[in-house]
């Protein structure tokens, strides 16, 4: 136990005798937003960028989630990503976006603190069988739609989107987009979709082969992948065991597409036997389609007659809104670059 | 609107009349909202000092701005955070260095929101300036700044429109031209 301490965890003997380790690591910058009337529940992610805290607004009693950041090694100031990202993060208003609440400042430290909600589609997924998740269906694909095309509207790329960075209230029925970047790591469960030496399965094939290209088409990938996940409960392409597609990009271009048309077909007749009705199938079809520049925009998908019927649409919501000052050049190549 | 030339490869980011003129009117209505605190220019007029110092000041971002060939919209931001935090501190002791200081973090700011790659703490304070800032106070400085500003940085300026303007300038000769010639 000693060497324990030694590693920054603090020892709590609780009075039934048990012993249990609390990682007590950057909690004491955490001290700080009780200042702001924050209490810390727990530890809920590392990202590269800081680390995020699950708390509770001791007024208004409802749940965040903050993110501690430490500029203090910054030779130059405040690093572009936090100023650039931050400041379009505070431009965002969106029923199906995780809103940023505030920045606080102390020291050497931001806080940011973003709404919370416990729920994401990954547990859920797992929570439902394929007959009881399949209502679901329609409302939480078009929801995540209309939440990616308003963020490809402001010309922003989400970058990471998988089951556990779709957060779900329940009572609301809302579905919210968390991540993008500074919220990398939101409190949940990475464990089997971080594969470092393959990426996320999520990734765009294009993005594998030529890993600096990076745009809208491949979100809408992502949101197939995910799409084909909620109907089979399984990732749609599991990079643990048999990573299809980064045996598949190696090929030439139209090997790939006589592979995929192959793999595809396959998957089709599986998605169509779990249920998954044919319009669906064409809906993901164009989501999965190899060549980004032919691929389904988010809000073509909407428009897609599989989710003509499906609540909460509100294309009108996503109207492309064209700012110069929302039209950033240099953030979209920090994008690009892995800077943000 | 660098953005747009890079992403359209110079052609017009508008493709209609209409989707310019409603970018204008988002223009003007988003511009109230970066603007110094009511009383500004009665501020600086009563004040000693302090225009003699934002006029220095702004003369050096302008200075900067073209040694560190910065982009035009990044100068135009930081004289926009400059002016927005010097109105919120108003009864504020202004002394020559502090505003000197403010104004490297807005250059900095401005710089790194605005330019592909910015220029360091150091390059920045290379000439012109009467003091030289340790890295830890611009980094101070500039939390300071953006908490004042509430982190909003994407502001409307002078050279937006201008921008606007310029990079529509073929769609606009190409309507203007459309409605002459349905005159005739």
């Amino acid at each position: 136990m000693k060497k324990v301490k030694d590693c920054c965890y603090k020892v709590v003997k609780k009075t039934n005798g048990s012993v249990s380790c609390l990682n007590i690591l950057g909690s004491e910058q955490m001290e700080k937003v009780k200042d702001w009337n924050y209490k810390v529940v727990e530890k809920i992610g590392q990202g590269v960028f800081g680390e995020v805290y699950k708390c509770l607004n001791l007024e208004t009693g409802k749940k965040v989630a903050i993110k501690m950041i430490n500029i203090q090694n910054e030779p130059e100031g405040v690093p572009s990503y936090l100023i650039a990202g931050v400041s379009l993060l505070k431009e965002l208003e969106h029923d199906n976006i995780v809103r940023l609440l505030d920045v606080l400042t102390s020291g050497r430290y931001v806080y940011l603190v973003f709404e919370y909600l416990d729920l994401d589609l990954g547990s859920f997924i797992r929570k439902h069988t394929a007959t009881s998740i399949r209502p679901h269906i329609k409302t939480i694909l078009s929801q995540i739609l209309v939440g990616l095309a308003y963020y490809h509207s402001h010309n922003i790329l989400h970058g990471d989107l998988q089951p556990s960075n779709v957060l779900i209230d329940l009572k609301s029925k809302k579905v919210k987009l968390a991540d993008f970047g500074l919220t990398t790591s939101f409190g949940v469960p990475h464990i089997e979709y971080s594969y470092n030496e393959v990426g996320s399965p999520y990734k765009a094939p294009e993005s594998r082969i030529r890993s600096s290209v990076y745009s809208t088409p491949h979100d809408v990938w992502a949101v197939g992948c995910i799409f084909a996940e909620m109907v089979s409960g399984n990732p749609l392409f599991p990079c643990g065991k048999k990573d299809h597609l980064s045996l598949i990009v190696r090929y030439l271009e139209d090997m790939i597409n006589n592979l995929f048309i192959c793999y595809w077909q396959d998957l089709a007749e599986q998605l169509l036997g779990l249920g998954l009705e044919p319009p669906g199938v064409e809906l993901l079809s164009q989501m999965l389609y190899l060549d980004p520049d032919l691929r389904v925009t988010a809000n073509g998908a909407l428009l897609h007659r599989y989710l003509r019927h499906a609540e909460d649409i509100r294309i009108a919501e996503t109207v492309p809104l064209k700012l110069p000052s929302s039209n950033k050049p240099s953030f979209s190549q920090k994008v690009s670059e892995g800077r943000f | 609107l660098e953005s747009c030339e890079c992403e359209c490869d110079g052609t017009s980011f508008y493709k209609t009349k209409e989707e310019c003129e409603e970018a204008a009117i988002i223009c003007l209505d988003k511009e109230l909202s970066y603007m110094p605190e009511p009383g500004y220019v009665e501020y600086l007029d009563k004040s000693n000092n302090l225009p003699h110092f934002r006029f220095r000041a702004v003369q050096w971002l302008i200075k900067s701005r073209s040694r560190l060939n910065l982009s035009f919209g990044t100068f135009f931001n930081a004289a926009n955070y400059l002016d927005r935090f010097i109105s919120m501190h108003q009864f504020h002791e202004w002394k020559y260095w502090m505003v000197e200081l403010v104004s490297v973090a807005c250059l900095s700011i401005a710089s790194k929101f605005n330019d592909t790659s910015s220029p360091s703490l150091h390059e920045i304070q290379m000439e012109e300036l009467d003091y030289s800032f340790q890295s830890s106070t611009i980094r101070r400085m500039e939390l300071t700044l953006l908490q004042s500003l509430g982190w909003r940085l994407g502001c409307i300026t002078t050279y937006s429109y201008v921008e606007l303007l310029l990079t529509n300038f073929d769609s606009f000769e190409f309507h203007l031209h459309n409605e002459l010639t349905t005159l005739v």
